[in-house]
């Protein structure tokens, strides 16, 4: 049943020229984070979404250092050893300084076009929505430069449609996993959730609602007790971690990651309303670190989230060296202990995992949470 | 440092902004970060603080350590910049030369310098229950436009309305203008004073130059400000005048990138010192001092000038930008190669800079080096690592007339 998603994402490289010869279009790499797909895809391109791979980092040590993040170190790795010779050019926002700056490499290293997205932060509510409305024909302006072909209304209108459908079938599988423990293995599920990054649009969504009647079919898995947890962090974790959880019978019941949770959670861009359904599609639904959304605490909204999802603790899985999740990360944990909620803290640091201390302290919050019981 | 006889003046300036600021009964304190435009708290009649200029503070007069362990202990971690830290230190003990900061009633961040502020000044304002307001100001990556001056300028006119909330008086349009016009003094005086570095020898160095930064972070929009800058200008073009160089024999004149390694001011002064090394020019308190605009943006209106100048930062460039600007800095103060500090605590600075300066090195022929430190933690500097990557340098720069 997972076995497209899985192979989607088994080989970058191969995929992304598979891709290319596929669908005629030129690849569009998308850098994190909240850049709307739709916007590349009706601009006559194909949005393929880097979050970032546990690889080992060599190359990109001669131009990032050793203090950034490994979502950005991996992401220039795969740039400079040609896994990505086959995008026709790159988007980036400027979610933090990181990605600020990494834009500017880039433009250094080739001619390939890129485009950046400055994604505002005003507190004054008028001026980021003036903003945001600025913004809007200049991105395009550029996107018809990495593409070669320019949004009309009508592609807009249908990838947006598109999209939104893609966005509704991924809730479901959400609410499928909150409300059937137990149905989906975690690496499974996360393999279908981040196939979207490297498959046509059409393509995965005819898949992935195949995947929710058959999973929707599908007796009750059998019962028992297994710990429910709530995932947090920048991006999912590497698939070994994943292999981790469901090997030790760790039941994620939701998560928030930016490439996970906070994605589903927002809405698709509506050509109606394109400042304020930007303006949702970027600051609306489950907070982000990296975003300033005045009147929102994001420590403060976290308890409410894992207690809806019914979980029994808390996996807070920051990415290393991610400055605006370490900010966050004390009132975080303050707030759930305040709560009641137990919570453990494992640094991913892909380019070097520890999978048997990660091992070890999992098993030991798993007996944590057990003891705890429901 | 070099001692000039300033020095006395401006620390006697820092203690009574220091000494306001902790006791003050009628201003309310507002927090601020070093890009932020304090012109508006000034003639809004508040007091503002500056966690950045408190924490290099610590770290100069090496009181840091324990302030980034507390703030550790608290959960912060170590990849987070270590201003911040040095803040949640003070914060938690109470630390550094005056005993800690005053809390903030309110706090104004702006995205100039980092996106890392918002995340830092959010904790504070959680931690104080004060409000926040985010002056957005995006990143050039192409140069200044018209669209982001016109967005800065709309949120500076919100800001009027914010402060005034906090004073609970109307803001006063006319004594803006009225510190606008002494900020823009001062500016230009600072940056006199640091033009002064292209005579040779140079009568200043960036060091003195870090040292000296204090008053036109935290007091500009002051008359005090001012006639504080009148004053440096004055002692250092008097050294000009007499032939007489910050260091005893001027052999290399070299460029320094980013924050100062604050905890290692005076182990660099000597070690420059005794090579004739003079740092005659730095990118870090150009910052304060007004770098010219682009053509099409020199305004006759004082606050579209003033939002010029926030924006038109150094940091704040796309990279063919700041290449071309580093470049410009060599030529003009005829310097014979660059030092880069890969600072850990600022990534706004130190991500590219790899690249950057193999790029500035081939377009200049002079020699660079990139020291890996940190501008306020100590742990992060290796004496040895630093020593060896220098004297590499010195070895491949050529002095002056040599």
């Amino acid at each position: 049943m997972f076995a497209p998603f899985h192979e989607a994402l088994a080989d970058p490289p191969g995929r992304l020229s598979l891709l290319r010869r596929r669908s005629g279009r030129p690849l569009i790499g998308v850098a994190p984070a909240y850049f709307p797909p739709e916007w590349v895809h009706a601009a006559g391109g194909l949005p393929v979404a880097f979050w970032g791979a546990a690889l080992p980092v060599a190359r990109a040590d001669a131009l990032l250092p050793p203090y950034c993040c490994p979502v950005a170190r991996s992401i220039l790795e795969m740039e400079l050893a040609g896994r990505t010779a086959e995008l026709a050019g790159w988007v980036f926002t400027s979610l933090c300084d990181t990605l600020v700056n990494l834009r500017e490499i880039f433009r250094r290293l080739s001619s390939r076009p890129t485009l950046v997205f400055p994604i505002p932060l005003a507190t004054d509510p008028f001026a980021r929505r003036r903003r945001l409305a600025e913004l809007i024909p200049a991105a395009f302006e550029d996107l018809g430069r990495l593409t070669g072909s320019a949004a009309t209304g009508a592609s807009l209108a249908s990838a947006s449609r598109l999209y939104g459908e893609i966005r509704n079938l991924q809730r479901r599988l959400y609410s499928l996993r909150r409300s059937r423990p137990g149905l989906i293995g975690v690496r499974n599920f996360y393999a279908a959730l981040r196939a979207g990054f490297f498959m046509e649009p059409e393509e995965y969504r005819g898949r992935l609602a195949d995947l929710l009647s058959r999973l929707e079919a599908a007796p009750e898995p059998p019962a028992g007790r297994r710990p429910r947890l709530f995932l947090s962090g920048m991006v999912v974790p590497p698939d070994e971690v994943l292999g981790l959880l469901e090997h030790l019978g760790l039941d994620p019941a939701d998560d928030d990651f930016a490439n996970g949770g906070r994605m589903i959670s927002r809405p698709v861009f509506d050509p109606q309303d394109p400042a304020g359904s930007l303006e949702a599609a970027i600051f609306g639904g489950t907070p982000c670190c990296c975003l300033h959304v005045p009147g929102t605490d994001r420590a403060a909204v976290f308890p409410r989230l894992v207690r809806e999802a019914g979980a029994g603790g808390v996996l807070l899985l920051p990415v290393r060296c991610c400055e605006p999740d370490a900010f966050e990360r004390p009132a975080i944990g303050a707030g759930l202990a305040a709560a009641g909620i137990p919570a453990l803290t494992m640094e991913m640091d892909c380019e070097s995992l520890p999978l048997e201390s990660l091992r070890t302290r999992l098993e030991a919050f798993r007996e944590l949470l057990e003891e705890s019981g429901p | 440092m070099t001692r000039l006889a300033s020095f006395a003046r401006m620390k006697e300036l820092m203690t009574g902004y220091y000494l306001e600021a902790k006791t003050t009964r009628e201003k309310p304190v507002i927090w601020l970060t070093s890009g932020a435009p304090v012109e508006y708290v000034y003639a809004a009649g508040a007091l503002p603080v500056y966690p950045e200029n408190y924490a290099a503070m610590c770290a100069a007069s090496h009181q840091a350590p324990p302030l980034l362990e507390a703030a550790e202990a608290q959960g912060y971690s170590p990849d987070i910049c270590a201003y911040a830290r040095t803040d949640f230190g003070q914060d938690l003990l109470r630390g550094g030369p005056a005993g800690g900061l005053p809390p903030p009633q309110a706090l104004v961040c702006a995205t100039n310098i980092c996106r890392t502020v918002v995340k830092w000044f959010e904790a504070v304002a959680r931690k104080n229950r004060a409000p926040l307001f985010v002056v957005d100001m995006p990143f050039l990556h192409d140069g200044l436009t018209r669209e982001a001056l016109n967005y800065v300028l709309g949120q500076f006119r919100a800001l009027e309305g914010f402060l005034a909330a906090q004073t609970g008086s109307a803001f006063d349009r006319e004594r803006l203008l009225a510190t606008v016009s002494l900020s823009r003094e001062a500016t230009g005086l600072w940056r006199k004073t640091l033009d002064l570095a292209r005579h040779r020898p140079s009568p200043i160095t960036a060091l003195d130059a870090f040292v000296h930064i204090a008053p036109i972070v935290t007091l500009r929009g002051t008359p005090q400000c001012r006639d504080y800058y009148r004053e440096l200008h004055r002692e250092v073009a008097d050294r000009v005048v007499r032939g007489e160089g910050a260091i005893p024999r001027e052999r290399y004149r070299v460029l320094w990138d980013n924050l100062p390694i604050w905890h290692r001011m005076r182990w660099f002064e000597t070690f420059f010192a005794e090579r004739g090394l003079t740092l005659a020019a730095a990118t870090y308190p150009n910052s304060w001092a007004a770098i010219d605009p682009p053509p099409g943006f020199q305004a006759d209106d004082p606050l579209e000038a003033l939002a010029v100048s926030y924006l038109n930062l150094y940091i704040h460039f796309g990279f063919t930008q700041r290449i071309d600007y580093l470049e410009r800095l060599i030529e003009e103060f005829a310097l014979t190669g660059f030092i880069m500090h890969s600072n850990r605590s600022c990534k706004p600075y130190s991500v590219g800079m790899y690249g950057l300066r193999e790029e500035l090195s081939r377009r200049t022929g002079l020699p660079g080096v990139v020291i890996e430190a940190d501008q306020n933690d100590p742990r992060q500097f290796t004496e040895a690592r630093t020593v060896t990557a220098l004297e590499a340098f010195l070895e491949a720069m050529k002095p002056i007339d040599g």
